[in-house]
């Protein structure tokens, strides 16, 4: 009996410090990934690449920290700073997902307000041109502007197919050249209107 | 007795004195943030709008770089503080760090590269929108055509809003679109022209205008000759040339006139059939030609034959040499207009009967004159 305390006592301390080395937390790892997967599911690659970038510069962080303790002694292991780093990144990547979401939607009412302010544009060159005189020294102006009107609207199908399919700062660049041609021509309708106006002025001044 | 214990407390003082050597360590390991600072870089200072795929690649590298480098250091914990060694682990950070630098200059080159190369494209879209713009201005395109010029015009300014947001793959992409809109275009208009160079249809006028020269001459009369690619009217007196005038024609002045409504100016020999003045005119003075002449109605009655027109269509009339002209541009239904103080100067030459042949083009070789001039010799050449 005597004799096999010393062992039996070994056996007790290895048990003991067994029990006390850390374990590497993968099941924190799998949740920072999935959350880090939400944060893409979400678009933020679009709507908020640079804080996606940071969320998985955060993972990437935790796993090499848990790979250098693994590489330790089982005793001298401490994953205490790796699951801060994860901490860190599930927090980064939830921000992350959120932002992407409201970015989005931003983006969303945005398209669709320069799809308003574009059709507006067209609506009201259209109105001034039905307002313009009708005569044989505008005829020729009219008839030009009138073509170009329609090359105008002729665009809004794929605008709004852009912003169907999501595409909401492709569609905003659209909607915007979409205005700027409107108002280019409204400027160009009006220009032929005063012109007429001091052609008819002349005339009744001889 | 005293021997014994001076020689136990020898022996634990070089025991102790050995295992604090031992203890300390004779080097120093890359501190945890240099050991991080590779992919952190990387990450923070890639160019905004790489491609993902692109990026997650060369994160890939350093990253791998980076954690053989924490591991090298983690390996040498296992060992007493005086042996350990960290030079692998300081060439593995160091080889890391190149990877990132050389990783963020590609990227940055190719970032400037796609910048370069949309602004290019862009630019040659520009060029040739404005190419195939002139081109239409030229060909007078009607509605088709400047619908189709309109929609290059958006599509360009759409690429330019590309461009500032830094999608520079789009840019390139809609400006190659306006590129290759604008040039169909330019080629369109080219077709609309390509009739000025038939070589049958230039002969028959230049026969025209001979003829007309040869019989004001003959006859010490006045006749007027139109050139409508050249927008002039020119006046002849007894076979000479007195003097040319600016004009401006129809909507479509470029092909010849086939019915009512289609707003270009015929093109044939004419007479003045009325000369209009007063209250008989709404533009100052006016000449009415003697459009349809039997060409014209001969031709008519062939496009409508051939389906060219609907059955419904007219040929039209009404075709005058009238004043409130001098706009630089063509407005007109078919007529010819000038200015009204050249209107007053025609008055003094011309008469009902007059002789008034309009052309496409007035086409002469190089070194010779106008028709009806010394150099001109009386005859198109």
């Amino acid at each position: 009996m005597r004799k096999r305390i010393p062992a039996l006592a070994a056996l007790v301390v290895v048990l003991v410090l067994t029990a006390a080395c850390a374990e590497p937390p993968e099941e924190r790892v799998l949740q920072a990934e999935q959350e880090l997967q939400a944060a893409r599911d979400a678009e933020a690659a679009t709507y908020a690449a640079a804080e996606l970038r940071d969320a998985g510069l955060a993972l990437e962080e935790a796993q090499q920290e848990i790979q250098a303790q693994n590489e330790r002694f089982a005793i001298m292991r401490d994953y205490e700073e790796a699951e801060n780093k994860l901490a860190a990144s599930m927090e980064k990547a939830r921000l992350t997902r959120e932002t992407a979401v409201e970015r989005k939607e931003e983006a969303r009412l945005a398209a669709v307000e320069s799809l308003a302010l574009a059709g507006q544009a067209v609506e009201e060159a259209t109105t001034a041109l039905g307002n313009a005189p009708r005569g044989k020294g505008t005829k020729a102006d009219i008839l030009a502007l009138t073509a170009d009107l329609d090359g105008v609207r002729s665009q809004f199908p794929a605008l709004e197919a852009q912003i169907d399919q999501e595409d909401y700062f492709a569609a905003r660049d659209k909607a915007a050249s979409i205005t700027e041609s409107a108002q280019a021509i409204a400027g160009e309708i009006k220009a032929a209107v005063e012109m007429e106006a001091r052609i008819l002025a002349k005339r009744r001044n001889r | 007795m005293v021997r014994g214990h001076r020689r136990s407390v020898v022996i634990l003082a070089a025991t102790l004195v050995l295992f604090t050597v031992l203890l300390i360590p004779w080097d120093t390991p890359p501190t945890p943030e240099a050991l991080r600072s590779p992919l952190r870089r990387l990450v923070q200072e890639a160019p905004p709008g790489i491609p993902r795929l692109d990026l997650d690649e060369k994160v890939a590298r350093v990253s791998q770089l980076q954690q053989q480098a924490a591991i090298a250091v983690s390996r040498q914990s296992r060992r007493l503080p005086l042996l350990r060694g960290y030079t692998e682990a300081r060439r593995l950070l160091a080889t890391a760090a190149a990877a990132a630098d050389e990783a963020l200059q590609a990227m940055a080159t190719r970032q400037a590269g796609s910048r370069h190369e949309a602004i290019t494209r862009l630019a040659l879209a520009q060029e040739a929108l404005l190419n195939a713009r002139a081109a239409g201005a030229r060909a007078h395109l009607q509605t088709a055509g400047r619908r189709a010029l309109i929609q290059q015009e958006i599509a360009l300014e759409e690429a330019q809003h590309n461009l500032t947001r830094g999608d520079y793959g789009a840019a390139v992409h809609t400006a190659g679109q306006v590129l290759s809109g604008s040039r169909n275009e330019q080629e369109n208009a080219a077709r609309t022209l390509a009739r000025l160079r038939d070589q049958a249809t230039v002969a028959r006028w230049r026969r025209w205008v001979d003829q007309t020269v040869a019989s004001s001459k003959r006859q010490n009369s006045t006749a007027l000759v139109v050139d409508k690619a050249g927008h002039r009217l020119l006046l002849y007196d007894s076979g000479s040339l007195l003097t040319t005038f600016p004009v401006d024609l129809g909507l479509n002045p470029i092909p010849d006139k086939l019915h009512e409504g289609d707003n270009a100016t015929p093109e044939g020999r004419y007479r003045i059939s009325q000369i209009r003045e007063g209250g008989s005119t709404s533009y100052h003075r006016a000449f009415l030609l003697d459009y349809p002449n039997e060409e014209d109605r001969a031709r008519f009655r062939q496009a409508r034959g051939e389906g060219l027109i609907s059955a419904e269509a007219q040929i039209g009339g009404l075709i005058e040499i009238h004043g409130y002209g001098g706009r630089g541009d063509d407005w007109t239904n078919g007529c010819v207009a000038l200015t009204n103080p050249e209107m007053d100067f025609l008055e003094g030459w011309v008469k009902e009967g007059t002789p008034v042949t309009i052309v496409g083009a007035l086409p002469m070789a190089p070194g010779d004159g106008l028709p009806g001039t010394p150099a001109g010799a009386g005859s198109v050449h």
